[in-house]
């Protein structure tokens, strides 16, 4: 399967600014050097806890953010990547990297460039109520994509906005009304026909089930997964919740103060973390069973600020595991087979 | 259709308080007086029907009598017709005013609230300049700044040359003096609506910024500007009767109810014996003021209740 | 054995614009003394609302229309409902105290974890320090030497215990430098509000006492408001969703501080939450509810192993877990507005008989200790 999204070191900071002249005297590294490549068809699953920098990556990865460093690669060949990845290492500076970059790059693409590009990847986000515009009806909601985008004719506007209500499971009934007369599950499921109806490749959804009830949760899932394989998509799933992102991806990343600590398959994931941070992560899930004792593995202290992220692995302040060497150098993600990545000094 | 639906419910809200009703009441009374104002009192042929005619020019005003109604203030102006004609007045300084300071806060307001940055700033710092200056006093030196005649544009013999009646420059020494509120307003509530997610979720569906602008932080926006016009409506009037009242503005006859309590000043302690031996002079146009000004008020209040997203039922 | 807190019956109505809300209908729980009941519900359940009604808090335009809250305060029975206010608020705070879901939005925002913390203090434990000081006085006295402003600083402390109101102490609490009294009373209070958030396992809690809600995180923003409620050793804590917003280790840590303190100080805790899988860490019993009525309450291994209602089957089946599919329950929680008739679960119950539409289930005891209100295990089926 073909690569649709390789982000090579991306990097996103956000300013803060103090004093009274309002100057820049910190910066936020929400997103630091990330390497990720999503395949077609894929749901490539994000965790992480708050101030971990999920969502900015994913923001970052469409564009809605504007990157400080890095590239952003979409729907390239595999032969212009790794022709990228040989001159990145041998020669950077190289005009045909260049001109590749300008072609496929999307961090190099400004305003008009991207306009094409918006049909392409689409977003769902996390809370239906201040998502959906509240002075417009359900029919204008969905179909406004259409008509900025210019994709059909003003006459099909209509039939194509009733054919993707009826895909996520609502009704042509409900064409005329506002947002705040649903639930929250139909809200979120109208935020769904938004984002599907210009037939986008490749999909964001940020904590889609966060804001909704339990019952409406599994419903939800059952729809990105049928949506999933009938048209095609491809999935960034961003989600706190660890039980609801393994119902769904193929492979999982694991986020913490903008780098991620660990990436596999599902359940290789699940079965057998090795990041002391995964670990603690996966142990901290309740389950619903009484009967079950786990030993929880229970972290000192709370996430530190990304403003000032500790020196070398982010991770040693609250290790349990921690050694000498982590305090000093900032461990590389390292293969160790099978798909499986971590980033850890213990590896 | 769902925006019936929304006017329905609107509607019934303000059936729901007294104090809307009252207020929703006057207005439509004033309305109506405006509009019959050629029944109600016929104008004289061949003049300005703005003009308030005189039976005779006897100094002293006239109580209330069979032929005219509300009596006659100084030089013998039909009291009647002038309040009937001034309603006319009231509401085209009222919603001229209102609509041009609104037009012109909203396009700068957007901009610079959308914009932000240094444009943001620029604009702010030049709304506190006109806000350093008393509103009444800002409004009377443009007055009299004003030029009578404006040339817009002269190619050697042809050209387009605009006459400012001295009512014209009252509204646009009021519009002048009026758009930065707007603008403050229009600006606070577009910075809270730029930050929401469905402004994101429209940039992410590829909608240019103009379009986002005016269909989606406009009209959400748009409930406290609706408020603060309704209020403002009375105020300005208001402020057009005192600058009457100091002898700017419309000319001398004018249907215009500042008009009509200027001419009352030198009878508003009347006689020796008796201080109210005039009251028909200063209170009529007086009360018409005042119940407009109320009117509006209570609808403006009204407005607020119905309108504030926090009390609305959502 | 007398039930801590006993809610029979209770009727609860909101009236809004569009209609009566039955919030709750007809709802009996009980409490008993040192254990953790999980009360699980969706949104719009009326768990909240249940949890209000027992501080009689509810916001207008909601009234209780019927039924007793029954609560044992000093092996006494109060009924809630029928108290004036002046009791209510002595035991709000003191014998119930209540956590909620959002601690930064409970906080208020210009007063500083101390000043929000000693509130609780100074309202309902003046007493204690008053004679507290009027003891370290007494030891003063003997050692040092201006006995006269420590004998004045003594009376006042001694007028405050006669009379709290008295305008007197209002008075002298204003001039400078007799207000010695003050700056006991502060130093008492920050030592023990100190003692209170290391109680809490905040690290650094002198630097923490000093901050404002807006620069606390969310895990020790929640700290500081359990803090706020078990600073009176209640009996009963009422926790409404407190870990919701947390991030999952810190929920991990809050709740650990939970069974703790609950071990340490004694309280019985009632706890709010749509999360099967906090119930099954924390609690011993659960009462499910669905639209405003306990569909079930039983035992926690019970109530896993065996769940009777229907929707506490649908529930537990349409959990998301690893390894294992899930299933949703079809349509959706029904409006209060007009519910339906019957049982309010019988439009997506796979087992609804002709009965539920009809008749509203009574709440049978199907095995011991665990009971349903369902028409499958009343009397009717049989």
């Amino acid at each position: 399967m073909s690569t649709l999204i390789r982000t090579v070191k991306l990097k996103k900071y956000f300013p803060v600014t103090g004093g009274v002249l309002k100057r820049k005297i910190a910066e936020v590294k929400a997103v630091d050097e990330v390497n990720i490549s999503i395949k077609h068809g894929e749901c490539f699953g994000v965790v992480g806890e708050s101030g971990c920098g999920k969502t900015t990556l994913g923001k970052t990865i469409i564009r809605l953010l504007k990157p400080n460093g890095g590239s952003i690669f979409f729907d390239a060949p595999d032969d212009v990547l790794e022709e990228v990845d040989k001159l990145a290492d041998s020669d950077p500076k190289s005009e045909r990297l260049k001109e590749l970059r300008k072609q496929y790059d999307l961090s190099t693409f400004k305003g008009r460039k991207l306009r094409p590009f918006r049909s392409k990847m689409q977003i769902v986000y996390q809370d239906p109520t201040t998502s959906l515009d509240p002075r417009m009806l359900v029919k204008d909601i969905v179909g406004e994509p259409l008509v900025v985008q210019k994709l059909v004719k003003r006459g099909e506007v209509r039939d194509r906005v009733i054919e993707m209500l009826r895909k996520v499971g609502l009704t042509d009934k409900q064409l005329y009304r506002f947002p705040h007369e649903f639930s929250g599950g139909q809200r979120q499921r109208i935020a769904v026909a938004r984002a599907l109806i210009v037939n986008p490749k490749f999909v964001i959804l940020d904590e889609p089930t966060s804001s909704v009830d339990v019952s409406v949760r599994a419903q939800l899932l059952n729809l990105f997964t049928a949506l999933q394989k009938d048209l095609g998509l491809t999935y960034l799933f961003i989600s706190h919740d660890l039980s609801v992102v393994e119902c769904i991806s193929h492979r999982v990343a694991v986020m913490y103060l903008g780098k991620i600590v660990e990436l596999a398959q599902t359940e290789e994931l699940y079965e057998n973390p090795h990041h002391p941070y995964a670990l603690a992560l996966l142990s901290a899930i309740p389950i619903p069973d009484p009967t079950l004792k786990r030993q929880k593995i229970m972290l000192s202290g709370e996430v530190p600020s990304p403003i000032n992220p500790p020196h070398g692995c982010r991770f040693h302040p609250r290790c349990p595991k921690v050694m000498d060497i982590c305090s000093k150098e900032e461990p590389a993600l390292e293969d160790l087979g099978n798909g499986h990545f971590v980033a850890c000094h213990l590896y | 259709m769902p925006s019936w639906k929304e006017m329905r419910f609107t509607f019934g809200r303000i059936k729901q308080s007294p104090v809307s009703v009252i207020g929703f009441a006057i207005i439509v009374f004033y309305v109506l007086i405006a509009l019959l104002a050629p029944i109600l009192a016929s104008p004289s042929p061949n003049s300005d029907p703005y003009m308030i005619p005189q039976e005779s020019f006897i100094f002293m005003p006239n109580p209330p009598s069979a032929t005219h109604i509300f009596g006659t203030t100084e030089n013998q102006y039909d009291l009647w017709y002038g309040c009937i004609w001034g309603t006319r007045t009231a509401f085209r300084i009222g919603i001229m005013v209102v609509v041009s300071s609104l037009a012109i806060g909203l396009l700068i307001g957007c901009i610079s609230g959308y914009y932000g940055g240094i444009v943001d700033e620029l604009m702010m710092r030049f709304t506190d300049i006109i806000f350093a200056f008393p509103g009444l006093v800002l409004a009377m030196a443009l007055y009299m700044a004003l030029p009578d005649k404006i040339t817009v544009f002269n190619f050697g013999g042809f050209g387009w040359t605009v006459t400012l009646m001295a009512l014209d420059k009252v509204l646009i020494a009021l519009i002048l003096v009026g758009w930065p509120s707007y603008t403050r307003v229009i600006r606070g509530e577009i910075l809270r609506v730029r930050t929401e997610d469905y402004i994101e979720a429209a940039k992410a569906s590829g909608c240019s910024d103009f379009r986002v602008m005016v269909k989606h932080v406009i009209p959400n926006s748009i409930y406290p500007i609706v408020i603060m016009s309704s209020l403002d409506i009375g105020g300005i009037v208001l402020t057009a009767a005192a600058m009457s009242f100091l002898g700017i503005g419309a000319p001398k006859g004018y249907a215009d109810w500042g008009q009509l309590i200027s001419l009352s000043r030198n009878w508003i302690f009347g006689d020796m014996n008796n201080p109210l031996a005039f009251w028909h002079v200063f209170l009529i146009p007086g009360i018409f003021i005042f119940i407009f000004v109320l009117g509006w008020n209570l609808l403006g209040d009204a407005f607020r209740d119905i309108l504030d997203p926090t009390i609305r039922r959502r | 054995m007398v039930n801590l807190l006993e809610i029979e019956n209770l009727v609860l109505k909101f009236y809004t614009y569009e209609g009566e809300v039955e919030a709750l209908d007809e709802v009996s729980l009980y409490l008993r003394e040192g254990e953790t009941l999980g009360v699980v519900g969706e949104t719009g359940c009326g768990k909240s609302v249940t949890a209000l009604s027992t501080l009689v808090l509810v916001p207008s335009p909601g009234r209780i229309e019927a039924g007793h809250i029954f609560f044992k305060s000093k092996s006494e029975q109060v009924d809630m409902l029928s108290q004036n206010e002046s009791v209510l608020r002595k035991i709000r705070g003191k014998d119930i105290s209540m956590i909620f879901q959002e601690p930064r939005v409970y906080l208020n925002p210009v007063y500083t974890v101390l000043d929000q913390i000693s509130e609780v203090y100074v309202h309902h434990r003046m007493k204690e320090f008053c004679q507290k000081a009027i003891v370290d006085i007494d030891n003063e006295i003997k050692s040092k030497k201006t006995s006269r402003l420590l004998r004045f600083e003594k009376s006042m402390f001694n007028e405050i215990l006669k009379n709290p109101r008295s305008p007197t102490i209002k008075i002298v609490s204003k001039i400078p430098f007799l207000n010695r009294h003050r700056r006991r009373l502060k130093r008492m209070l920050r030592r023990e509000v100190v003692g209170i958030l290391k109680a809490m396992e905040i690290a650094d809690p002198e630097r923490v006492v000093d901050m404002y809600p807006h620069e606390l995180s969310g895990g020790m923003a929640q700290r500081v408001v359990i803090a706020m409620a078990l600073a009176c050793n209640p009996t009963l804590l009422i926790a409404d969703e407190p870990t919701t917003n947390l991030d999952v280790t810190v929920q991990l840590q809050i709740l650990n501080l939970i069974k703790n303190l609950k071990d340490k100080f004694g309280s019985s805790v009632l706890y709010i939450t749509h999360d099967m899988g906090v119930v099954a860490d924390l609690c011993q019993r659960v009462a499910v509810m669905y639209a405003g009525s306990v569909c079930e309450v039983a035992d926690v291994i019970e109530i896993f192993k065996n769940p009777l209602h229907p929707y506490t089957k649908g529930l537990l089946e349409s959990i998301p877990l690893p390894g294992k599919s899930y299933k949703s329950i079809a349509g959706t929680v029904p409006s209060l507005i007009n519910p339906p008739k019957g049982c309010r679960f019988h439009d997506r119950c796979l087992f609804a008989l002709d009965i539920c539409t009809t008749v509203k289930p009574k709440m049978v005891e199907a095995t011991k200790d665990h009971f349903v209100q369902c028409h499958l295990f009343g009397d009717v089926s049989k």
